[in-house]
């Protein structure tokens, strides 16, 4: 009996084999070699399995943000001055939280979760067209692309004509509240759900979150035109969206 | 810096964990973190909100592990050697498998020698095609099928599946 080659069998498990006939060739292979049946079955049981390594966390070494610190000096952009004298906040991995959450029923329906994350693309979307703005140029996020231009005044289409903000923190407050306001009211309904551990957790994230966005805001005000300072304080809003995300899925059992 | 460092605080174990998946030396992976979050911090004006920042950063860091791999000339060649090995006959595992112990998946990864390790993490975890990957390391497609098929073979007897 003659096996397909290898590189043949992968892409048939894969589902990448394009060619009709060929495809067929090896699907009639296959009702007849269990060896191969048993190759196949094994490439996409592996590929499956092989996806859920791309959540996985570990915990970084001790210093490392000394040494990322010291890096970021060292390439010529020194950090704005934050607080004298403050501790760096420290968070707790809500993922491993997850093993404390309560069981039991009650509180939103699935709808809300959705709109929420409707509500977040909307976010997004706002996001982008504001930083379209800002740098004049399109395409996908390309973390190897060049910094964008400084900012104009912020400007979107609205139903009656264009509305201009007077300022583009104004424009991300707007993008991004109304889906942040949404998730936090689904939480508050559903926390009940929670083990008390976990939630320590979620509110001391939340709660350092909102410290760094609020420096990430008063940093943008203070220089509207500042891309850095737009950059994060995106990066900021977008990782609490996705901390309720996670949180309102973990209450509601999704 | 202080949101920054919020960021870091937050997304660091995945970034961490990404590394050490692709280096299998915990040495290594931190040096690669640090550069990752260094070079987050440049590119950080650019990132545009058309991804979840999870999405950006993760691409950020596995670009810059494969242009370092890229650079390392001695780790190329030994990577292209590999084509006409054995299964067996080549640079010694990172971590050696224990005959008779059940590991899990991410165990069985980090006894893979470098190269398969390598190439079935970009492709079969991170979604690379073959071409790309081939370009990215700077050696032959034919090598990095080649390298994949070997990874599948040994996570499957380290499996015992």
């Amino acid at each position: 009996m003659r096996h397909p080659e290898s590189d043949q069998l992968s892409a048939f498990a894969e589902g990448r084999l394009q060619e009709t006939r060929l495809r067929e060739v090896v699907e009639r292979h296959l009702e007849d070699c269990p060896d191969c049946r048993s190759e196949v079955a094994w490439i996409r049981e592996l590929r499956t399995e092989a996806l859920s390594l791309k959540s996985q966390e570990a915990p970084p070494p001790e210093g490392l943000w000394a040494r990322v610190e010291a890096g970021i000096h060292a390439s010529g952009r020194p950090p704005s001055q934050g607080p004298a004298g403050d501790a760096p906040p420290t968070t707790m991995d809500l993922s491993q939280a997850r093993r404390g959450r309560r069981r039991g029923g009650g509180g939103w329906t699935r709808y809300t979760l959705q709109a929420a994350a409707v509500l977040a693309l909307v976010a997004i979307s706002s996001f982008t067209a504001l930083t379209l703005l800002r740098t004049g140029s399109g395409g996908v996020d390309d973390p190897d692309g060049s910094a964008g231009a400084p900012a104009l005044v912020a400007e979107r289409e609205a139903p009656g004509g264009s509305v201009r903000f007077a300022s583009a923190m104004e424009e991300l407050e707007s993008a991004y509240a109304p889906a942040i306001l949404e998730l936090e009211r689904a939480l508050e309904r559903d926390r009940g759900n929670l083990a008390p551990a976990t939630i320590q957790v979620l509110e001391e994230n939340l709660r350092i979150i909102d410290e760094a966005l609020r420096e990430a805001l008063t940093a943008l005000a203070a220089d509207p035109g500042s891309s850095m300072a737009t950059g994060l304080v995106g990066g900021m809003y977008e990782t609490k969206l996705q901390v309720l995300q996670q949180a309102v899925r973990l209450a509601q059992g999704v | 810096m202080r949101s920054f460092e919020a960021l870091y605080r937050l997304h660091a174990p995945r970034v961490y964990a990404l590394c050490l998946r692709m280096a299998g030396d915990p040495t290594q992976a931190e040096e690669w973190a640090q550069e990752a979050w260094v070079r987050a911090w440049e590119r950080l004006p650019g990132f545009r909100g058309e991804s979840a920042f999870t999405t950006w950063l993760h691409r950020l860091t596995v670009n810059l592990i494969l242009d370092r791999r890229r650079g390392e000339q001695r780790w190329a060649k030994r990577f292209e050697s590999v084509a006409e090995y054995g299964p067996y006959e080549e640079s010694a595992p990172t971590r050696e498998a224990h005959p008779g112990h059940r590991m899990d998946l991410e165990q069985a990864v980090a006894t893979l020698p470098e190269g398969a390790r390598t190439v079935f993490l970009l492709y079969d975890v991170e979604g690379y095609k073959h071409k790309e990957i081939a370009h990215r390391l700077g050696v032959a497609e034919g090598t990095v099928k080649a390298q994949l098929h070997r990874a599948r073979k040994m996570l499957r007897e380290a499996l015992n599946r």
